[in-house]
């Protein structure tokens, strides 16, 4: 179920990236690297939309910072995780 | 038994490990592969972007019922948005127009003033505030014609200060209201004349004997400026244990809010009274005194004439005949 949400999420992400409605594109990006463990199928995305609109001949920087921000959230992620008496963990 | 320990902790770890290292291979690949041929990034992703292109594009242009619906509704939310920009804009260009007309209506006013008395129209740069003494600086002069201890107005006739100090294309102007200031005034109401003192701020006092009525709201001119009506008194102070009491003058308009002001061409910088008085003997006397016309002419008839001497002989020539 979680995949189904993923993917439905990914190329929702993509469609909003491409049609250029970045108000909603980039907090649901956010979002979804925070909510989701290892989102590392976002910066695929963000490489095919700055490929899409020749960033790569420049500086891509949706790219770079989505990679950043992949990478951060997955090392200080367990920093914040809480483990409880009976071994539940609440993020 | 084997299942069961295919998906320990340990082995789970170790699958997680080598999946997140696969991803980040990839990850990094994709995107070296993207710096070093940015080309081919760009034609794989218009090969795969083009469905969501032509979905955007298709919201965007066609004439379907539900694009059709969703592109109303954006363009309705848009022209809203320009025409809060226009009214907005058209606000600004209201209060812009005003504020032209209202510096329309300065410069006439001191244009009119400036016909009837000979004056000229200068521009404030700094203000008491702005500077380090108690003096207003404008953008005229000596190449405008601004001389030293000109009369400095406010409006047609609200005399505010005179020129202290001239230079080619600004000039400073001393207020009336500068600490130190000195002159003599009339006060419409008691029709008296008064000394009359700055005292900084933009506040000027005169100084009057117990008795006299002043009021708030009377009438300060200064008579040594034509036309020249200072301001009216604001405050008086009046203990009656004292000998004098005082009337706290201000100027019509506030220094803060002066934008133009108008320049008269005449001196009004008064004179000792010997410096006057030099002055009326040194022309007498040139009236006075004959010419060098006036005088070689009347040697001439001088010389012409007789002498007593040699008319005397011939008064005792005839004497003996008769």
């Amino acid at each position: 179920m979680q995949v189904v949400t993923r993917i439905s999420l990914v190329l929702l992400v993509l469609w909003l990236l491409v049609a250029h409605v970045y108000i909603v594109a980039l907090p649901l990006g956010f979002w979804y690297i925070v909510r989701f463990n290892r989102a590392y199928e976002l910066v695929l995305v963000t490489v095919l939309v700055d490929g899409y609109y020749q960033a790569f001949y420049t500086v891509p920087v949706l790219t770079l910072s989505t990679l950043f921000l992949v990478f951060f959230v997955d090392i200080i992620k367990p920093q914040l995780l809480v483990y409880t008496g009976h071994d539940e963990i609440i993020s | 038994m084997k299942m069961y320990s295919s998906i320990t902790k340990a082995n789970y770890r170790h699958s997680s490990h080598k999946a997140r290292r696969a991803w980040i291979s990839v990850l990094l690949g994709t995107v070296v592969v993207g710096f070093i041929s940015p080309w081919l990034v760009s034609m794989v992703a218009s090969v795969i972007l083009y469905p969501f292109h032509a979905t955007t594009l298709w919201i965007k242009t066609s004439e379907g019922e539900l694009p059709t619906y969703l592109r109303s509704k954006s363009e309705l939310v848009a022209e809203v948005e320009n025409l809060r920009v226009t009214a907005a804009t058209g606000v600004g260009t209201q209060l812009s127009i005003n504020r032209l007309l209202e510096e329309n209506m300065q410069l006439r006013a001191m244009a009119k003033a400036g016909a009837a008395e000979n004056r000229l129209v200068a521009r404030v740069l700094a203000r008491p505030g702005q500077l380090a003494y108690d003096v207003l600086q404008i953008d005229k002069g000596t190449r405008d014609g601004v001389v030293l201890g000109a009369p400095v107005y406010t409006g047609l006739d609200s005399v505010v200060g005179m020129v202290v100090h001239v230079a080619d294309t600004y000039a400073f102007v001393d207020l009336f209201t500068s600490p130190g200031f000195e002159s003599t005034a009339f006060i419409f109401g008691p029709n008296v004349f008064s000394p009359i003192e700055g005292m900084g701020g933009g506040v000027a006092r005169v100084k009057l004997p117990q008795g006299v009525p002043i009021r708030e709201g009377q009438l300060v001119i200064l008579p040594g400026v034509s036309s020249g009506i200072y301001g009216e008194i604001v405050a008086v102070q009046n203990e009656p244990t004292q000998p004098e009491q005082y009337g706290y003058i201000t100027p019509p308009l506030a220094m803060n809010s002066l934008l133009y002001v108008s320049v008269g061409l005449q001196s009004i910088k008064s004179r000792a009274a010997e410096e006057i008085q030099a002055d009326i003997r040194t022309q007498l006397r040139g009236l006075l005194q004959l010419s060098t016309t006036t005088t070689t002419s009347l040697a001439s008839t001088t010389a012409l004439l007789p002498t007593t001497d040699e008319a005397e002989p011939a008064d005792e020539s005839t004497a003996p005949n008769e």
